[in-house]
């Protein structure tokens, strides 16, 4: 085992401070419905920045895997979901809390979480040295490849379509050359703008994209979390927590499968925790006896468990790509690639050979987490029910403060604070009509080593683009690509084939 | 078909069509140019792609979008705060340079307290004090971030 691997533990120990406060903050903005862990990042992306790289990224991780559990608690205690991945848990958690057994289903929710985190962190810090030793062999043809193909799976499994999630894709790569160019030095996009001859700064948009695009949501719609729905009776307590403790460890096969559906969806870009928890949930069903599978929207804890347990084991399936390849698997990994970007430290295979004990010691400190989880999860579960009553017109004006001094912090140009109120506007018309965001934003990042991997490959090709199609790991990523675009409307043709 | 749904596309659309102007009306050498033209004219067909789809869909069809939320027009109640919540931001920013980040954010969290009508000056006063004191003490103080002062404070 390399000797990084114990670097890393001792460096994650060092700061391990941060892994509370980081779940607790997590837990906390995840608790309150609308926000979620992407938006808790973009604005604690100053504080992150300030830090030094591992503290940053190890508060980071800390608040991903706490916001995860932590949606869930107004998804069970008001059937409202904080995000897309903690819908399950309100469709099956919900029942639960209105039959008197809301404190159980937390307890459920904790465990779950907890046990997901703890595979999650397993698998990373197993595969991650693997993969890393094969992305070494990548050659920037290998590398823009890769850039291509994470775009186009995030495209194909966008909400609103292929044609949205391209065009998205390719606007962020676009965007990104706004600025000097790389190679021949000349300003590309820049209006005459002496602020964009940097290019667009990164951490501005991407504050806009997903924090202040989430205020303007809210300034329009403010949710109405007033309602009581909670019984009298429903009191949360710890024996019902721990009867959802009992329950989960007496479900392994549930738990164990979907931490490892969430371990797999994670890693790939743009699935995220809301398609690991569905198809989860979906296992779960599948493998559920005809009289257990009745119980299935009623209150199922098998259902829950599923969900659950993937929801926070995608942390450390996305983590794997990201330290590994320097492809974010989701808008919450596109802000620690940002934070890795700002100190400087290298993006791709490089991570683990020169920096090998930062990168294991943001894997390790997901172990941590987990313990965070379960502790911090048990206590705030008692409190979880107020926090999802918080009026959201509370919450906008200090979002929208923090948004701000978020895109102003890393250079001090006013510009960017208008930048970031610019993508925020964009944001909001993209989500209000389904464009992925991190399609976007992953062009965005990305765009510069895609460019710089692009030219460097034709370099090695003697400038024909045939290059890009005659290496075998270029040609297994384009068959890949193929398959993914291609077979779901192949299947969905036979399908309409066979009806008719 | 309302007009949000354009927006998007039509941002994407004069951004590609003024780097494929910017490149062939200046001396760009033919890989760099070749390179964004390879990036925007997919961003062309494809935001032309989506507006003609948005205006052969189905007016009477009311397509599901964030959240499951129908595609209607805004309230005139929702457009008014956003309006004056677009200003109040645009002013703070304007005003930050002279005003400083402590009363140019104090009075951005006053006047966005009151659009989203809450009218209890001493929650109000609270939650502006306690923002700007973390802000502070946390921001300025324990990361040394350097916040804009302002003419006022010199």
């Amino acid at each position: 085992m390399p000797e990084a691997v114990f670097d890393g533990l001792y460096l994650m120990l060092n700061h391990i401070w941060l892994v509370p406060i980081g779940v607790f903050m997590g837990i906390c903005v995840g608790a309150m419905p609308g926000l979620s862990s992407s938006n808790s990042l973009a604005i604690l992306l100053p504080v992150m920045i300030a830090l030094p790289p591992e503290q940053g990224l190890i508060l980071g991780v800390a608040v991903y895997s706490g916001a995860e559990m932590g949606n869930s608690f107004p998804a069970i205690t008001l059937r409202i979901p904080g995000t897309a991945a903690s819908a399950v848990t309100a469709i099956e958690g919900y029942p639960l809390m209105q039959s008197g057994k809301g404190a159980m289903a937390l307890g459920i929710c904790i465990l779950a979480s907890t046990l997901g985190a703890l595979i999650g962190g397993t698998a990373s810090i197993l595969a991650a040295p693997l993969i890393s030793t094969v992305a070494l062999k990548f050659s920037p043809i290998e590398i823009a490849v890769v850039i291509l193909f994470g775009i186009t799976v995030i495209a194909m499994i966008s909400a609103g379509g292929m044609v949205k999630g391209l065009m998205a894709g390719f606007l962020g790569l676009l965007l990104a050359t706004v600025g000097t160019d790389p190679v021949y030095g000349q300003f590309r996009g820049t209006l005459g703008l002496v602020d964009l001859f940097d290019g667009l700064t990164v951490i501005a948009v991407l504050v806009g994209l997903l924090g202040f695009s989430e205020v303007l949501h809210y300034v329009i719609n403010p949710s109405s979390t007033d309602e009581t729905n909670a019984k009298a009776g429903n009191i949360i307590n710890i024996r019902g927590i721990i009867e959802g403790f009992v329950l989960v460890l007496k479900r392994p096969v549930e738990w164990i499968r979907s931490s490892f559906i969430g371990l797999i969806l994670g890693a790939i870009p743009g699935a995220g925790a809301s398609v690991a928890s569905f198809i989860a949930y979906q296992q779960s069903m599948s493998f559920a006896s005809p009289e257990n599978r009745k119980k299935y929207g009623k209150g199922s804890t098998d259902g829950l468990i599923a969900a659950d347990s993937a929801n926070n084991a995608v942390v450390g399936g996305s983590l794997v790509p990201l330290l590994t390849l320097g492809i974010p698997g989701s808008a919450s990994m596109a802000v620690l690639l940002v934070v890795m970007g700002y100190h400087g430290l290298p993006v791709g295979p490089t991570l683990f050979s020169q920096y090998g004990e930062i990168a294991y010691s943001v894997l390790w400190s997901q172990f941590a987490g987990a313990f965070f989880i379960l502790i911090m999860g048990t206590l705030l579960a008692y409190v979880a029910f107020y926090a999802a009553r918080i009026n959201i017109a509370v919450i906008i004006p200090i979002i929208s403060v923090m948004c701000m001094i978020g895109a102003f912090a890393k250079s001090g140009s006013l510009f960017d604070i208008g930048v970031m109120f610019a993508f925020g506007l964009i944001g909001y018309y993209m989500k209000k009509n389904n464009y992925p965001v991190i399609a976007l934003l992953l062009g965005l990042i990305l765009g510069g080593l895609f460019e710089a991997s692009f030219f460097r490959g034709l370099l090695i090709g003697f400038d024909s683009p045939l290059v890009f199609f005659e290496r075998p790991i270029a040609q297994i990523l384009w068959a890949l690509l193929l398959v993914t675009l291609l077979v779901p409307p192949l299947f969905r043709c036979l399908k309409r084939r066979n009806a008719t | 078909m309302t007009f949000s749904k354009l927006i998007f596309p039509i941002f994407g659309l004069a951004v590609a069509l003024y780097m494929i102007t910017e490149q062939m009306i200046g001396s760009y050498t033919t890989k760099s140019m070749y390179y964004t033209f390879g990036l925007a004219i997919p961003v062309v067909v494809l935001s032309l792609v989506q507006i003609y789809k948005e205006f052969v869909a189905n007016p009477a069809n009311n397509s599901e979008t964030r959240d499951g939320e129908t595609d209607q027009k805004m309230s005139s109640e929702a457009r008014t705060r956003f309006l004056a919540f677009i200003a109040t931001t645009s002013i703070c920013i304007v005003a930050l340079p002279y005003l400083g980040y402590i009363i140019s954010f104090s009075a951005f969290m006053v006047s966005t307290f009151l659009i989203m009508k809450m009218r209890k000056p001493v929650k109000i006063a609270a939650l502006v004090i306690g923002t700007m004191s973390v802000v502070h003490f946390l921001f300025v103080v324990w990361l040394g971030t350097s916040l804009p002062k302002g003419s006022v404070w010199g």
